[in-house]
């Protein structure tokens, strides 16, 4: 699977152009500039950033289901002696491609590297360390999303199978007669029927992401 | 609450100039008037401007009651959810502030703030403008262009700050007193470029609020952001 790798970073003269990088390319046109700075706002905008700092070395991620928006800043300055952050933007695998997630990674903080030296900077060691280490957030998140949903499948169906076995129990433990009553009609059917409620809720909450 | 608000800041904007003078003393005026959190309350903010005009500076400022701790330039932008100002023994909450890198390159950010803003402040460097900067102008003008874009679909429009910052390097700024501050207001106000910017403000407005100072410490932020908030009391 191919990713979109897009990075911006400020000129370090604070005037003239800005630098935007995609795939290997840098761009030149102030076009592609708002093509990279937009799908970096957009993600950035709805998401709160996570940190993973080393001394003054630092990246903030910024992650969404599909896209992720990284922030790296380290010991370099402009000319105003402001630190000067590179950003980068890609695509996150999805989790049927979860296996994809290292070489991702890896591939993430490669383009990161190369679109620095690209712009006359160069990365140290330790920003791409944190850069790694902010990145793995997404895989740990996802692992604790998909774990989440395993145990939201196994309760919920527990929860529909003791349902639907307590109204033959019931029936023939109590009788009809106790059993046909409205308020424990309602009692056996409340699990499921809550159960099923909390599933559209979900289901609609994540089309709205 | 919001109709108070508007014919306040249709005064504060008819009266901008008059009032100048009594910028400087500011402050004081804020903490006496409850009109001020009324009008402020639940209001997004939108603070736009070129790079190094000093717009996450300010946005600090309003939310944190300080000066930034470090220094980085804007590669990202910010939203600030729900941030109480605080000012001195003041707190107003707003219900966001959108800070907004200053590379053009950020524009379509700009329009989204611009586009959902009850209040954009718009930062400019006085000190470039009182210089002649050429390009300072360029890049104000190539702004004044795109904002005036956005805002024309957008009714009612949003109130239109102009913020003047850096002042302090203005030689001039030092030796102004509380007295002849006010004469360098409206000079800064009268700048063509300014004038310009000003037409960016909603026509019941007349023109935008001109604000001017310098954030080079805390004491001159504190005024600044007091300016800013009385704005709408005058």
């Amino acid at each position: 699977m191919t990713y979109d790798f897009s990075f911006w970073a400020q000129n370090l003269t604070n005037t003239g152009d800005d630098h935007a990088g995609r795939n290997g390319e840098i761009l030149r046109t102030p076009q592609q500039g708002e093509e990279v700075a937009q799908k970096i706002g957009q993600v950035t905008m709805r998401t709160h950033g996570r940190k993973v700092a080393k001394e003054e070395t630092r990246a903030t991620l910024y992650a969404t289901k599909a896209e992720a928006v990284l922030e790296v800043i380290w010991a370099q300055t402009d000319n105003l002696g402001r630190k000067a952050p590179v950003v980068g933007y890609s695509q996150i695998p999805p989790e049927n491609h979860f296996e994809d997630f290292d070489n991702w990674a890896e591939q993430f903080v490669d383009s990161l590297d190369k679109f620095v030296i690209e712009i006359g900077r160069e990365l140290p060691l330790t920003a791409k360390q944190v850069a790694r280490e902010a990145l793995s957030g997404i895989k740990k998140k996802q692992k604790v999303a998909q774990n989440k949903l395993k145990i939201g499948r196994t309760v919920g169906a527990s929860i529909v199978l003791i349902s639907l076995l307590a109204h033959p129990l019931v029936y023939l433990k109590f009788g009809s007669a106790l059993y046909m009553t409205a308020k424990v009609q309602t009692l056996l059917n409340l699990p499921a029927a809550s159960l099923l409620a909390g599933w559209g809720l979900y289901t609609v909450k994540q089309r709205k992401k | 609450m919001h109709h108070i608000g508007r014919l306040a800041i249709a005064g504060a904007v008819l009266g901008t100039a008059k009032v100048a003078g009594a910028v400087v003393g500011g402050i004081a005026a804020y903490r006496l008037c409850p009109k001020i959190a009324r009008w402020w309350k639940e209001k997004r903010i939108a603070v736009i401007g070129a790079r190094t005009t000093g717009k996450t500076h300010l946005a600090t400022f309003l939310v944190k009651g300080d000066v930034p701790a470090e220094f980085i330039q804007d590669a990202l932008p910010i939203w600030l959810k729900r941030p109480i100002f605080k000012l001195q023994d003041l707190q107003l909450r707003v219900a966001d502030i959108l800070d907004t890198p200053g590379s053009t390159n950020f524009y379509p950010t700009w329009e989204h703030n611009c586009s959902e803003a009850d209040i954009i402040l718009y930062l400019v460097r006085a000190n470039e403008v009182f210089a002649g900067n050429q390009d300072t102008m360029n890049r104000i003008r190539q702004d004044v262009k795109r904002i005036q874009s956005w805002l024309e679909r957008r009714n009612p429009k949003p109130l239109f700050f102009v913020v003047g910052t850096f002042c302090d390097l203005d030689h001039r700024f030092k030796g102004l007193t509380k007295e002849n501050f006010g004469n360098y207001h409206d000079e800064f106000a009268q700048q063509d470029i300014i004038k310009e910017i000003s037409q960016l403000a909603s026509r019941e407005n007349g023109r935008a609020a001109v604000i001017l100072g310098s954030m080079k410490d805390i004491i001159g932020t504190q005024r600044l952001v007091g300016d800013l908030l009385t704005q709408v009391t005058l």
